[in-house]
């Protein structure tokens, strides 16, 4: 087969449409549902163990260890399980909420 | 004790600040050959009335920063569940010759950040730090 001739390349149009935004964050609700549905099946247990105040780590299916802090938490999640998502939660028996007195959060 | 001094505004204590991502998450990024998000500059003001600190969800954006938690606020429909990120915090001086920086800290993502401001910054930061207004000079120090 002979091969055809291509035409000089012609300058090709620069694309001039917007740059596309880029996408919101995963709500960690969705993202970590799993997570969360386990740590609240746990939560009972673990203030029965007496770890109220402490922080979870949670992945998949069940708690992995519980930790004095959320730093080491999330540390010890980004050790084990690299980029992989993981929630680190505390174990209160009443919910905190955030409070601000002058802006909405 | 280092410290920083900066212009107050008609806002309040306004600051420009840096976000990126926290510190064990850029060596696991290096390691993995992967590329590692440039930080990114937002205007925050403090806010001594606001017990943590929060980010607009548009800011987490260009990081492609994954949520590792949960944390409940007061919204004006009553209280919400949002997502809690670890991140590092810079906040450099006006003339950029210091800086303080936290490599690792907890903000929640905020559905109504104040008019004009990405973070609001609480005192969950201040309470690691020395606060002083000087309103006459129209100036604030922060020390460290």
């Amino acid at each position: 087969m002979t091969p055809t001739q291509s035409q000089p390349a012609q300058p090709q149009p620069v694309p001039t449409a917007a740059p596309q935004p880029l996408a919101a964050p995963v709500p960690a609700q969705v993202l970590l549902a799993a997570e969360i549905a386990a740590f609240e099946r746990e939560l009972p247990r673990l203030l029965a163990e007496g770890e109220e105040g402490r922080w979870a780590l949670v992945k998949g299916d069940h708690v992995v260890s519980v930790w004095d802090t959320s730093g080491d938490a999330v540390q010890a999640g980004d050790e084990k399980f690299a980029l992989e998502p993981f929630l680190v939660q505390r174990v209160l028996r009443e919910p905190r909420i955030a409070k601000s007195t002058r802006y909405y959060l | 004790m280092p410290h920083l001094t900066f212009k107050t505004s008609s806002d309040g204590l306004a600051v420009r600040v840096l976000i990126g991502l926290r510190h064990t998450r850029i060596q696991q990024l290096r390691r993995a050959g992967m590329p590692i998000p440039a930080p990114k500059e937002l205007r925050a003001i403090f806010d001594t009335g606001t017990d943590v600190t929060a980010v607009s969800e548009s800011s987490l954006s260009h990081l492609g920063m994954q949520p590792v938690g949960t944390e409940l606020v007061t919204t004006p429909g009553g209280v919400a569940i949002v997502s809690r990120y670890r991140i590092s915090l810079s906040l450099p001086s006006e003339d950029r010759s210091a800086q303080l920086s936290l490599p690792e800290m907890d903000v929640l993502t905020m559905a109504h950040p104040p008019i004009g401001f990405d973070m609001l910054i609480g005192m969950d930061v201040l309470a690691d730090c020395l606060l002083l207004v000087d309103g006459k000079a129209r100036r604030f120090t922060l020390a460290f």
